[in-house]
């Protein structure tokens, strides 16, 4: 079921799902389940990743305001610093795949709500319009790293996108790139 | 196998796709959800724009899907 959110003052909102929804979903995002975001929808999810309770009526949330910014629902224990460069494919050299959202981990420990709306918003599948308007290479397509040692998934580049398709339930078109860490890093 | 967007390729693709022979068409079957295979560049141009898509990003991505058809690099 799909929820809408409304708003109804300045930078404050209102939903037509029960917040304890939301809460639900908050609670598994501190623990790092990302995959109870999976197909929750772009409103739903976004008041899960953004929301937070503003004005109460009893003990209910009767309003809630949407952050700017909020961890990264992924697992985040790698940075690019911890990738074997030398021993890792180029993104430039590597094929298209469509990676499971469910299956990943971040390698950054923000999301902007900007980032996440816009590509809830605009058909980026379609037209490959990115919220950043930098032009590099290396963010034309979501990059995500995989360990060849622990199977290990790390978007590299693409958070906000892979976050995106998550809410709605979608595979995410992506260059993956087979490598390793460096050594010494600790799995 | 280019990949103009993740949903617009020119010659091949690997993924489940439908042919199109034109922008039309290719912008019909987009609207759909589909991926679509065009014949070339010039026609997923012209399928981007129709579409929609901002015509600065249509001449990014035609751009760099173009440097990577040279290069025999594969999507």
């Amino acid at each position: 079921m799909t929820a809408t959110i409304t708003k109804i003052a300045s930078d404050e909102f209102v939903i037509d799902r029960d917040w304890k929804d939301v809460a639900k979903l908050q609670s598994a995002l501190r623990e790092r389940d990302a995959a109870a975001l999976w197909g929750v929808g772009a409103d739903l999810g976004r008041a899960a990743l953004f929301g937070k309770a503003k004005r109460f009526e009893g003990r209910n949330v009767a309003s809630f305001s949407l952050a700017l910014t909020t961890p990264v629902p992924y697992r985040f224990r790698f940075s690019h610093g911890h990738i074997d460069d030398a021993r890792t494919e180029s993104f430039s050299a590597v094929p298209l795949k469509d990676v499971d959202p469910r299956t990943v981990e971040a390698s950054q420990f923000g999301l902007r709500s900007g980032g996440v709306n816009h590509y809830l918003t605009v058909p980026y599948d379609v037209t490959g319009e990115l919220f950043d308007k930098t032009r590099n290479a290396s963010n034309d397509w979501p990059v995500i790293f995989v360990d060849e040692d622990s199977g290990t998934k790390i978007v590299q580049q693409g958070h906000h996108r892979t976050t995106a398709a998550l809410l709605v339930g979608q595979l995410v078109r992506a260059r993956v790139v087979r490598g390793h860490f460096k050594e010494g890093v600790r799995r | 196998m280019t990949a103009v967007t993740a949903r617009v390729w020119v010659g091949e693709c690997h993924f489940d796709h439908v042919v199109c022979e034109s922008a039309e068409d290719a912008v019909r079957e987009l609207a759909a959800g589909t991926t679509v295979v065009v014949p070339s560049f010039d026609v997923a141009r012209e399928a981007l724009e129709l579409f929609g898509a901002p015509v600065d990003e249509v001449a990014y991505r035609i751009d760099q899907a173009r440097r990577r058809n040279r290069v025999g690099a594969t999507d």
